[in-house]
């Protein structure tokens, strides 16, 4: 029987090519937009599972209590992973690792600059680390590194390298203890090279037993079973009894980030991990639902569309003895056979598209084809895609009354036209609201990349700046200038594009500290405001004579309440400072928030990053060639690294611009599959009206008044979709843009630009097809009769 | 084998109320060739709907081989259906999708014959019908007279107690018409029992009764010797 029911299906499929076409051209790129974005949440969900360990391992994160604002850190203080170890008897092992820094490594002539990690020992009993030469014990000298496989052929050629000798930063000399597998690229925690802290090192003897001050992360590998919230009551009660009086640490609380949460729910808000990634994810995971959806929506249409012409089977099976459930299962298998022929096609687009698609994403997707999970999956869609589409044709077409149906007197209803009428108002619905979002995403992006950041980017090159460098820096900047190329040359301790540095250390000379005040800083020196050209408010800029002065920028000034800040003096880190200037407000951490308040500090004895500014219009790949001849001149020790700073803060856009990509493909993919689904529910319509269409025309009818006739039932359609879609889009988008400080407000000429569009793309696919019958010579439609 | 006692079915819509049986009674021995006939619109065919099971009477006894049929829910008629009638129809109604083996053998997979079993009988009624060499052919490939052959076929491959047959001449040429009605003639002589809806005289002639119909009830009948 079943074989006969897919032989049958198989025919009907090949005999009706328009109609299997449509459908498989839809189902397809429903089915491929699902599987590829399916594969993408597989590799998501993929990220760390490297780890043996990977569900007793979590990242300890404060919630800071700010006098009742919370502010999430991953930030922790060094003593506590060994006070933890020996007082909380459900952490197994805890480390303390730094966040991952460039170091140079030099090996005879060769130098390279990698990510370095400096962690304890420990680190290797909590991440899972491949020893390809060496032993683990290599953490535990604090002059013995452990370098990965591909920093060591970088480096040596080779990997058998253990005891050879590196010189860091071209100050300490270390040697290779072991060399390790690099980690999966869907690792979390990534780095080159692993160094222990140096004991000798005064700021790590300071830190054995600094319990206020945070730098680190810190890793706790929990015992099997321990009990996560126990564990976080343990440690904030350790924290306050080594710390002893009271701080925003002490005053907030503990998490323990589990590290299946670490690649999706990486947010924080308000002290709550809120998610993250996961959003984007379950986004697109809904939109390939919707577009798959939509495919079988189509399925579903066309099947009843063309319910005429299978009636007349279905009264004969009746009458020969068929029961409803068996014409069911027909019907259903039907479906299930053109969901094969359409995953086989959507396996075909997925193999081709996998490759730019990765690149899109800008991580490795993976065809899991020796998965067995993925092909339950790939089975799974096919059965639901099949069942789904198939289901409501099925009922449809078996009720028919064969009585009706073989006597000829079967014609379709108008109420039987009612749920088509409604799946295609949905269909469309759907597509305006996906086209709606996406121009709204992309206002967004473009709102936030025009704006005013407070400073000039364009012309603004970076340089890391050495210790080498630093001590030439004057003749460095000579030669500069002496290009004539250069209109401003400055030093800050990091990149501009970041701050790294909050205090709540910051009080007004003879006022009491609060640290409630969170401020941002940056160190700085000489002619700040005129290289990153930012807007200087009231006072001066930094002078070369400077020492130890400060300057705000309005939103510090505001936050502070000081009322003609120039001229007064502030006390931090020990010192007395002065206020010489005021700075409008520079956008630097996120683009989209509301600017950080910020203190700039004229300050020495670091090594940072040289900012250069260039003159307008002159050849910069020449400029940024011969500042590396002048660089490696005056640093011959040390690679010359260099970006642009409006390179660098376009990365900030990255994810809203993967959002962007993405949501332009997939609603543009949703709205083919709804107008190849509009393409045949016409060609069935002027089928069915062929004679009426004869009759009119012999009578006179225009080709416009035929097409306005044939368009006029879908356009109603396409205009209730709209109706439905506008305040679904506005509400849906105002709750996305809430996310952003900084944003645009919702302007309804978007749905007047995407309703001419869409109106357009229907009116074209509705005319395509109906001018053919228009243009047709009626006696032969009427012939046919 | 049939007797069916005031039957009535009314037909409705909004505006007009249709009575195409009323208080029709008619019984059909086993064995018996019977023609129906009457104008267009007297309920011929509404009564063999009815008699195939295909439709429900409103009002009235329906008693098939002295089973009382007419409150039989969905699922029982096509169970008695498929085991006792088979049907042909003016138009053929055979499956275009089909090939003329495989309409023939929908009836056998219907009622859960055994593929082997099937095969011998569908090529035993296709040799019958002198349409073995058409097994492969799709109906659209066919004449009129072999379609109606095959939808011949059709109806007996179950060896039904009762044949139904709709006009079976009515888009035939003579020639295949009386090829059609002598088939019939030679099932019912092999004992089953035929009722023939008709507007030909002609075919009539081959039943032994002919039943006249007018408004929804039997007006004459008239035994053929």
């Amino acid at each position: 029987m079943l074989f006969n029911y897919f032989k049958l299906a198989y025919r009907n499929l090949l005999k009706n090519r328009f109609f299997t076409f449509l459908n498989i051209t839809g189902l397809s790129i429903g089915m491929a937009a699902t599987l590829l974005i399916f594969l993408w949440v597989y590799s998501e969900r993929s990220w760390d599972k490297d780890n043996e360990k990977y569900d007793r391992i979590h990242h300890v994160m404060v919630n800071r209590n700010f006098n009742g604002e919370i502010n999430t850190g991953s930030d922790m203080m060094f003593p506590l992973p060994a006070a933890a170890m020996s007082s909380i008897p459900e952490v197994e092992k805890a480390s303390v690792t730094g966040f991952p820094s460039s170091v140079q490594l030099t090996v005879g002539e060769k130098k390279l600059n990698r990510q370095s990690v400096t962690t304890t020992p420990e680190f290797l009993d909590i991440f899972t680390v491949e020893f390809m030469e060496g032993e683990p014990g290599g953490l535990k000298d604090p002059d013995g590194i452990l370098l990965t496989e591909s920093t060591a052929r970088s480096l040596f050629n080779r990997i058998n390298i253990v005891g050879e000798a590196v010189k860091l930063n071209n100050d300490r000399t270390v040697y290779v203890k072991a060399v390790v597998k690099d980690p999966a690229r869907t690792n979390t925690v990534q780095f080159d090279l692993l160094q222990s802290f140096n004991p000798s090192a005064q700021w790590v003897k300071e830190a054995q037993s600094d319990w206020v001050n945070c730098g680190n992360r810190v890793f706790f590998l929990l015992r099997e079973g321990a009990d996560k919230k126990s564990v976080e009551a343990k440690t904030l009660a350790l924290i306050k009894e080594k710390t002893g009086s009271e701080n925003p640490t002490t005053r907030g609380e503990i998490i323990l980030h589990p590290m299946e949460r670490w690649r999706l729910y990486e947010e924080f808000r308000e002290g709550i991990n809120t998610g993250g990634r996961i959003q984007y994810v379950q986004l697109f995971t809904w939109i390939a639902i919707v577009i798959l959806l939509i495919a079988c929506v189509n399925f579903m249409n066309l099947s009843t569309a063309r319910s005429e012409k299978r009636a007349k089977e279905v009264g004969i099976r009746k009458t020969l003895g068929s029961m409803r459930n068996q014409l069911v299962f027909q019907f259903i298998a039907e479906s299930v056979l053109m969901a094969i022929a359409s995953f086989l096609v959507a396996i075909l687009i997925v193999w081709i598209t996998v490759p730019p698609f990765s690149s899109l994403l800008n991580q490795p997707i993976r065809l899991p084809f020796q998965d067995p999970f993925w092909w339950l999956l790939g089975g799974g869609i096919v059965l639901l895609t099949g069942i789904i589409a198939g289901s409501y044709p099925a009922f449809y077409l078996s009720g028919f009354n064969p009585v009706k149906v073989l006597k000829g007197s079967f014609s379709v209803g108008k109420a039987n036209l009612a749920p088509r009428k409604v799946l295609v108002t949905a269909q469309f619905t759907i597509s305006i609201l996906l086209i709606s979002a996406t121009l709204l995403i992309y206002q967004q992006i473009n709102f936030v990349q025009q704006r005013d950041l407070g400073y000039k980017q364009e012309n603004l090159l970076m340089v890391n700046s050495s210790s080498q460098l630093d001590r030439q820096l004057s003749a460095f900047k000579n030669e500069l200038y002496a290009t004539g190329w250069v209109e401003s040359v400055n030093r800050t301790g990091n990149q501009i594009t970041d701050i790294f540095g909050y205090t709540s250390g910051i009080r007004m000379s003879g006022m009491p500290q609060s640290d409630n005040l969170v401020i941002g800083f940056m160190f700085t020196d000489a002619d700040f405001v005129k290289t990153v050209q930012a807007k200087l408010l009231d006072g001066r800029d930094f002078l070369a004579s400077d020492t130890h002065q400060v300057i705000f920028n309005k939103a510090a000034i505001e936050v502070m309440g000081i009322k003609n800040p120039v001229g007064k003096e502030i006390e931090w880190a020990g010192r007395t400072r002065r206020i010489v200037g005021i700075i409008d407000n520079m956008v630097i951490n996120s683009p989209y928030a509301a600017p950080d308040p910020m203190m700039l500090v004229q300050e020495g004895g670091w090594t940072g990053r040289i900012n250069i500014r260039f003159k307008e219009g002159i050849d910069i790949q020449k400029a940024v060639a011969k500042i590396e001849q002048l660089h490696n001149q005056l640093s011959p020790d040390y690679l010359f690294e260099y970006r642009f700073i409006d390179d660098f803060f376009n990365e900030k856009f990255n994810n809203e611009k993967l959002v962007g990509t993405l949501a332009v493909i997939f609603s543009g993919l949703a709205i083919f599959v709804c107008c190849l689904g509009l393409f045949g529910l016409v060609s069935f319509a002027i089928e069915r009206r062929k004679k009426e269409i004869g009759i009119r025309k012999v009578l006179g009818a225009s080709v416009q008044q035929l097409l306005l006739l044939l368009s006029k039932e879908f356009a109603v359609l396409i205009a209730l979709a709209f109706l439905i879609a506008i305040p679904v889009t506005w509400w849906m988008m105002n709750g996305w843009l809430s996310n952003y400080a900084y944003r645009i407000s919702i302007n309804p000429f978007v749905f007047l630009l995407v309703a001419a569009a869409v109106a357009i793309i229907a009116w074209i696919t509705i005319s395509l097809n109906a001018s053919r019958t228009a243009l047709k010579n009626p006696v032969t439609s009427l012939r046919s009769e | 084998m049939i007797k069916i006692s005031n039957l009535e079915k009314i037909y409705r819509t909004e505006e007009v109320e249709t009575v195409a049986l009323n208080k029709l009674s008619l019984e059909v021995k086993e064995g018996e060739f019977v023609a129906i006939m009457g104008p267009s619109g007297c309920g011929k065919s509404t009564l063999l709907n009815i008699l195939g099971l295909l439709d429900d009477p409103d009002a009235g006894s329906f008693l098939f081989n002295g089973i009382e049929v007419a409150g039989f829910n969905e699922r029982k008629r096509a169970d008695l259906r498929k085991h006792n009638i088979g049907f042909v129809f003016q138009s053929f109604n055979l499956i275009d999708e089909l090939t003329v083996y495989e309409n023939v053998e929908l009836p056998l997979i219907y009622t859960g014959v055994k593929p082997a079993e099937r095969k011998k009988i569908v090529e035993d009624v296709l040799d019958k019908m002198v349409i073995m060499h058409r097994r492969n052919h799709y109906p659209q490939q066919l004449s009129g007279g072999q379609q109606q052959r095959v939808a011949v076929a059709r109806a007996v491959v179950n060896n039904p107690k009762l044949i139904l047959a709709d006009e079976p001449t009515g888009n035939l040429d003579s020639s295949n018409g009386n090829e059609v009605m002598q088939l019939l003639t030679d099932l019912n002589e092999q004992g089953t029992t035929i009722i023939m809806v008709t507007h030909s005289e002609h075919d009539a002639r081959y039943s032994h009764r002919i039943v006249r119909m007018l408004d929804g009830q039997t007006v004459m009948e008239n035994i053929m010797v």
